[in-house]
């Protein structure tokens, strides 16, 4: 076992700071579980709706994801943005630069610790998804797959963010690193797509407004949507679906290189109509393997410079 | 690789306990020392024309300097004279700008893993995980140097009866003194049992008492046959333990070698103070050794004066270096 993943654990299991977080993180998804619950409890409860049921479920379902997804946004940089700048701070690096540990061993040891204690969190929240699968809406599948989203994220955003640490001599500039890095992987890739649509519709071509699809791909909430879409997914209103729905019509308009998972048209229960991408032109990678790939890409690029910068010996004293 | 050449420090601590404070416990390191020297061929240490240059300030200028096996050598300057950059290029941290260095036979700059297995560096700040007990910290940089987990018990043990921490071994870092601390940060030096220690300002911050058994542990490890690379400000620190001196000024090494030896190439500037029976006191000039023995000779001998007291006022290493630096500042 990498000696750094076993002692940060010591170290963060040993402090309250761990149950306070966990404590906190199952307390927003249970009091998600609850509201997405009487926001669609049936006034007869005699009646069994199964329709309005397997909506139910699902809306659980994807309530859970995407308010996990929220609470990674602040949770990763609360574990990882003090990693290395905080051994710098204590005047620890040193000692650990001079082992036979390799710069890679000693970040990759980091992330490790924060992946694990992110896995206890979701192996927390399991009975949270026990409640959608109870009732209906969404398989064991799907349910399996949110979760390794989750993860698979917490993991992506982990090595971003321990990563830009190396770069701090401070831990607060590390902190304030880690959030901004985190809300441009969280709203970046939306925000660039508004702006191109404005761009192109100044342009005035007379045509409709389509900035480039793959903009949109490079998110987080897209890699969720798309990974853990399914039968049932154009129905109710979640965060993912809007995550979905953005994406959709952005392939719509572009004439997509890549597909959505899922069967995307429906009716909302107001009666809108929802127009999904054609199952009859899918074609190219699927949303989310083209969004985990350019996360992937960010994370293992910002890894490979700052094990540059831990390298030694170096130039000048870090 | 560690694994190979791994002798626990406890075995060692056992067969050769740490001196206690008595004045033949620096011959026998002496002693300890020659024998180790004598049997290792080549220095620990060795840099020809050592440089680092940042920007427009060289911190270290073209140092030439020789450890020998065995020896306790001592690295004396002021402030920014270059010593915490010449240690850290000395501990793979740091890439000279030019001059080639050799650690143990290897050379930092691209044998990095053969140096670290071989050097044990104690920086001079002092930077310890607070939120570990003192056996976890151990067995964390035990693991770090790739010490066999089998072996860590034993070893723990062994490093904290020798740094004198036993009784605290189930308590947490943050709560151990300066001093402990300090000897704590020595034990992680010496978790994979390496022959060269590299040890920057580790006096700095101790009380007179941590510092006394900071010097006999200093004493004992070199009895081991360890050799011992120390920096320091407190200069009766190091007259004390050092078998060799040098001092660094501006960057640039001013003077290298045994103490004495420095002292006589100075020739005309020890002074010695004789008390004679009855009360008055004398003081007179003597360059070196051999004068000092020829004046006591005449005094007692050939005058026949009452000398009770007979005692070098200013040879020491304070007076050394105060003789050889300039007090400049870069």
């Amino acid at each position: 076992m990498n000696p750094v993943l076993a002692r940060e654990v010591k170290e963060r299991m040993r402090g309250l700071r761990a149950f306070i977080s966990l404590t906190i993180f199952l307390g927003l998804l249970t009091l998600t579980v609850w509201l997405v619950y009487q926001a669609n409890n049936p006034s007869n409860q005699f009646t069994v709706d199964l329709e309005r049921q397997t909506r139910l479920g699902r809306d659980v379902f994807e309530w859970v994801l995407s308010i996990m997804l929220l609470l990674l946004y602040f949770l990763v940089p609360s574990l990882t943005a003090g990693t290395i700048a905080g051994e710098r701070e204590r005047q620890t690096l040193t000692s650990l630069q001079v082992t036979l540990l390799r710069p890679r061993a000693i970040l990759w040891g980091k992330i490790e610790a924060a992946t694990a204690y992110l896995g206890l969190m979701i192996v927390a929240a399991l009975p949270l998804f026990a409640v959608a699968y109870q009732l209906g809406g969404v398989s064991i599948t799907q349910a399996a797959k949110g979760l390794v989203a989750i993860l698979v994220i917490g993991v992506l955003l982990a090595t971003m963010v321990a990563s830009i640490s190396a770069f701090s001599k401070r831990v607060q500039v590390a902190v304030l690193l880690a959030y901004g890095f985190t809300g441009i992987v969280a709203l970046g890739s939306f925000v660039l797509t508004g702006v191109a649509a404005i761009v192109d519709n100044a342009r005035g071509n007379g045509d409709i407004v389509n900035p480039p699809a793959a903009l949109v791909v490079a998110n987080p909430a897209v890699l969720l949507a798309d990974f853990t879409a399914g039968e049932n997914v154009a129905i109710g209103n979640t965060p993912l679906r809007g995550a979905r729905e953005l994406t959709v019509r952005m392939y719509n308009q572009n004439d997509g290189w890549f597909s959505m998972s899922g069967d995307d048209r429906g009716v909302r229960p107001n009666g809108d109509v929802i127009v999904g991408f054609d199952d009859t032109t899918r074609r190219g990678f699927p949303a989310w393997v083209l969004s985990f790939a350019s996360l992937a890409a960010v994370a293992g690029g910002l890894f490979f410079l700052a094990c540059r910068r831990l390298r030694t010996p170096a130039e000048t004293e870090r | 690789m560690t694994e190979a050449t791994f002798e626990s420090p406890a075995a060692s601590a056992t067969v050769t306990p740490t001196p206690t404070p008595t004045p033949t416990a620096g011959a026998t390191a002496a002693t300890a020392a020659t024998a180790a020297t004598a049997t290792v061929a080549g220095a620990a240490i060795e840099t020809t024309g050592l440089t680092k240059r940042y920007g427009t300030l060289l911190a270290v200028n073209d140092v030439n300097l020789t450890v020998p096996h065995g020896s306790i050598f001592g690295l004396i300057g002021p402030n920014g004279a270059g010593k915490s950059t010449t240690f850290s290029m000395i501990a793979t941290l740091l890439r000279p700008t030019s001059g080639s260095l050799r650690v143990m036979g290897a050379d930092p700059t691209s044998d990095v893993r053969a140096v670290r297995s071989r050097m044990g560096y104690m920086p001079d700040v002092l930077g310890v995980y607070d939120n570990l007990r003192v056996d976890e910290y151990l067995e964390f940089f035990a693991a770090a140097y790739k010490v066999p987990a089998r072996q860590w018990p034993g070893l723990v043990d062994g490093l904290l009866e020798l740094v004198e921490l036993s009784v605290k071994k189930s308590a947490m870092v943050n709560s151990l003194s300066r001093g402990m601390k300090q000897r704590l940060s020595l034990a992680r030096a010496l978790v994979h049992d390496p022959q060269l220690l590299i040890l920057d300002e580790p006096a700095s911050g101790l009380d007179p008492r941590a510092r006394v058994e900071l010097r006999d542990l200093l004493r004992g490890l070199n009895a081991m046959g360890k050799t011992i690379l120390i920096s320091s400000h407190i200069l009766a620190e190091l007259e004390e333990v050092c078998s060799d001196v040098a001092i660094m000024e501006a960057g640039k090494l001013l003077v290298s070698g045994p103490p004495r030896t420095i002292l006589d190439s100075l020739g005309g500037t020890r002074t010695v103070r004789v008390r004679f029976a009855g009360g008055g006191i004398e003081t007179f000039n003597a360059a070196n050794d051999a004068e000092q023995s020829a004046l006591l000779r005449r005094l007692v001998v050939d005058e026949a004066r009452d000398v009770v007291e007979f005692i070098e006022e200013s040879g020491g290493l304070e007076h050394l270096f105060m003789a050889i630096t300039q007090g400049i500042v870069q």
